[in-house]
């Protein structure tokens, strides 16, 4: 009845079925955690955002000075506190040395008196004249 | 095989001959039991060699279609620090239908939420609808709350709002958005496209802005300082880098709680730092001294007699402090004098001003990214006449936006550059526009640096930082008519004005005077005290060292021949 091609053809096919069936169900529970995980991402995606967004609040400013100033008796520095060794100020010098090639002739050598002319002459004319 | 080449009929007659032990009988069992045992073997082979052959459900791995949280990009200062982002959130909302008790569901939810009102609450329960909202955006604990009581017939809707962890701290900068997740004002309004998700996914790169929040923080805390000292109505403070423009700090007060919009006075909506449009008063001189310097019209050497006052048609120009007859320029600039400033815009001309005044960016609205801005307000140039010129010198006559005085100030001492105002981060410095020539900059970085040292700023000085500004104070137009008592009080100003790092103007709107400044509250007494104070702190923070050792060589440099007296005897 069943002959030896007959026969490997259903083993074949009863394999082929059933390893057709596995990965159905390989790829169907892959598809699920890849959802479960994207559900996780999404999760903690969305709890990262709150954390940044309390962490920015933690951070505030005047929070923190407050604090500082209540539990540590901090305040904050002052310039007079801070002392610098060997300070070299290069833009002070470049700037130096590009005024002794002038001063683009706004300075003027000699003080020149300026009276009121025009308009400002004859406006306080007239106020002079009531 | 023989036994498949049998029918099954003749298969059924062996079976059916008692005591006739069939090849057929032993063939059957032997399969049935080699069927079950191999069943049963791939049974055990899927459950310990292939586990992932058992299917799996959404149930079991409690999978629930999550809520997304993507409709809106980040915006983040220029350290990375969040300043708006949006969070998932529930609202509460009830089916009437299903509530059975809607008084004792409308109680259990006004101590839940004290602030709404009973009776609408009531009403909305129990009205035929099967819909109803009891409150938008609750918080963690509230939704607790809710579950604890366990109302039937309440529901939560998951949702997303948009979260301010600075609240107040940054409420005009960054505004807000409305129910339909559309900026409707500052920053979430002027970039609304930009902050919307293009790409469905992975969320985008954040907005960065060039604010630093702990500058903000400090401009913020001084601003208030002075407001409360001078009993002011409001104020603005503005911190801006001149070397490429970048808005690193900009203050309105008062400000608003992002989160309590419905209570939220008007007054406290209006950006009065890019929105507002003020007559400034004499932080303009700056400007009319630097546009006729560089039109080559005066000299530092030129002397004005300010004696008399200006009388032009009923209007009188005075000086606030009379120091001499004559003043030369950088004495008209130190003392602030109206007198000698008008003479040197009428030398300067109307055209030139006009001209100098719309390269300096005074006569558009500021270039920058804020939507809310103001249009400044002065007379057409047709209509320009010397009464303008000379009030418009000395600011009045002419209003612009704080914002506008910080963007100029910034081209006056950088060199002559102006840049647009932003307040996006900036990688390296973006085009700029020449409007002052390289000296006429310098020459006004040693004028500015005079007004503190010997004029009206002196409030404004910092050990060590060399601080340079312009006072300015103006009586605020009250129905068409200049008010006496009623004024605003600024101070420009920026350090160390020989390598300027940062411009900061403060202004007081409405400021009063105090014992302390014997009843003075011009810009020199108010608002120049509050630029040391914030100088001095920024500095520590941007770790900006103090000059002392090279004091002596950096005042040789500024230093202005100014005193003609001197000369002259």
């Amino acid at each position: 009845m069943f002959r030896k091609p007959t026969f490997l053809f259903c083993v074949c096919f009863f394999i082929a079925s059933f390893g057709t069936l596995v990965l159905k169900v390989y790829v169907h529970n892959l598809s699920l955690d890849v959802e479960r995980m994207d559900v996780e991402r999404s999760r903690i995606s969305n709890e990262i955002q709150v954390l940044k967004a309390e962490w920015s609040y933690l951070n505030n400013a005047e929070r923190i000075s407050n604090l500082a100033k209540q539990h540590l008796g901090l305040s904050q520095v002052k310039s007079e506190q801070v002392k610098y060794i060997n300070q070299k100020n290069a833009a002070i010098s470049a700037k130096m040395e590009a005024e002794s090639s002038g001063d683009g002739g706004q300075v003027g050598t000699n003080w020149r008196y300026k009276s009121r002319t025009g308009i400002l002459k004859i406006a306080n004319k007239k106020e002079d004249d009531q | 095989m023989d036994l498949f080449s049998n029918d099954f009929s003749s298969k059924l007659r062996l079976f059916s001959k008692e005591g006739e032990i069939s090849k057929f009988r032993i063939y059957f069992i032997f399969f049935v039991f080699i069927g079950l045992f191999s069943i049963l073997g791939v049974r055990l082979f899927f459950l310990t060699i292939v586990p992932n052959l058992t299917s799996k459900t959404r149930e079991a791995l409690n999978i629930t279609i999550p809520f997304d949280v993507k409709s809106r990009r980040d915006i983040v200062d220029r350290n990375g620090e969040l300043l708006a982002t949006n969070i998932e959130t529930a609202s509460v909302y009830a089916n009437p239908k299903i509530i059975s008790n809607p008084s004792e569901a409308a109680k259990k939810l006004k101590t839940i939420f004290p602030s709404i009102d009973f009776k609408e609450l009531l009403t909305k329960l129990k009205s035929p609808k099967s819909f109803v909202w009891i409150k938008r955006f609750i918080t963690p604990t509230e939704h607790q709350q809710i579950n604890d009581i366990g109302i039937p017939g309440v529901y939560f809707e998951s949702g997303e709002r948009r979260a301010y962890p600075y609240a107040e701290l940054l409420s005009h900068a960054i505004g807000t958005v409305g129910l339909d997740g559309h900026g409707s004002s500052g920053i979430e309004r002027a970039f609304d496209n930009e902050l919307q998700y293009k790409k469905s996914g992975f969320k985008e790169a954040p907005l960065v802005l060039s604010l630093d929040v702990r500058v903000q923080n400090i401009i913020r805390e001084e601003l208030k300082a002075a407001i409360v000292e001078f009993g002011a109505k409001g104020g603005v403070g503005i911190v801006q880098d001149p070397n490429n423009g970048e808005v690193v700090s900009v203050v309105s007060l008062p400000d608003f709680d992002p989160y309590n919009l419905s209570k939220v006075k008007d007054e406290a909506l209006f950006n009065k730092a890019t929105l507002g449009s003020y007559e400034l008063g004499s932080v303009f001189k700056p400007f009319t001294i630097a546009s006729a310097l560089d039109a080559g019209k005066i000299k530092l050497s030129d002397v004005y007699d300010v004696n008399d006052p200006i009388y032009l048609s009923r209007y009188q120009i005075k000086d606030f402090y009379k120091k001499d007859a004559w003043l030369s320029v950088p004495e008209i600039l130190m003392y602030s004098s109206n007198i000698g400033v008008s003479q040197i815009a009428l030398e300067l001309g109307k055209k030139r001003q006009y001209g100098y005044l719309k390269s300096f960016g005074f006569l558009s609205p500021i270039d920058i990214e804020i939507s809310e801005k103001s249009k400044p307000s002065y007379p057409p140039f047709a209509r320009w006449s010397e009464l303008n010129t000379i009030t418009i010198s000395y600011g009045h006559g002419i209003s612009v936006s704080p914002l506008h005085i910080t963007n100029a100030m910034s081209a006056t001492i950088n060199g002559g550059k102006l840049y647009p105002a932003t307040i996006l981060k900036v990688q390296k410095p973006g085009k700029y526009t020449q409007i002052l020539k390289k000296p006429t900059s310098d020459t006004m970085q040693k004028l500015l640096r005079l007004v503190v040292q010997h004029g009206a700023g002196k409030r404004a000085e910092v050990d060590g930082y060399f601080v340079g500004g312009k006072t300015g104070t103006s009586n605020k137009v009250i129905d068409g008519k200049y008010s006496r008592d009623l004024r605003i009080s600024s101070f420009v100003g920026a350090f160390p004005i020989h390598d300027p790092k940062y411009v900061i103007y403060v202004m007081l709107d409405e400021p009063k005077g105090t014992k302390a400044t014997s009843g003075y509250a011009t810009g020199g007494w108010t608002a120049a005290p509050a630029v040391s104070k914030i100088i001095k702190r920024i500095a520590m923070l941007y770790n900006i060292p103090p000059q002392i050792s090279d004091k002596a060589k950096i005042d040789s440099y500024l230093h202005v021949d100014y005193n003609f007296r001197k000369r002259v005897s």
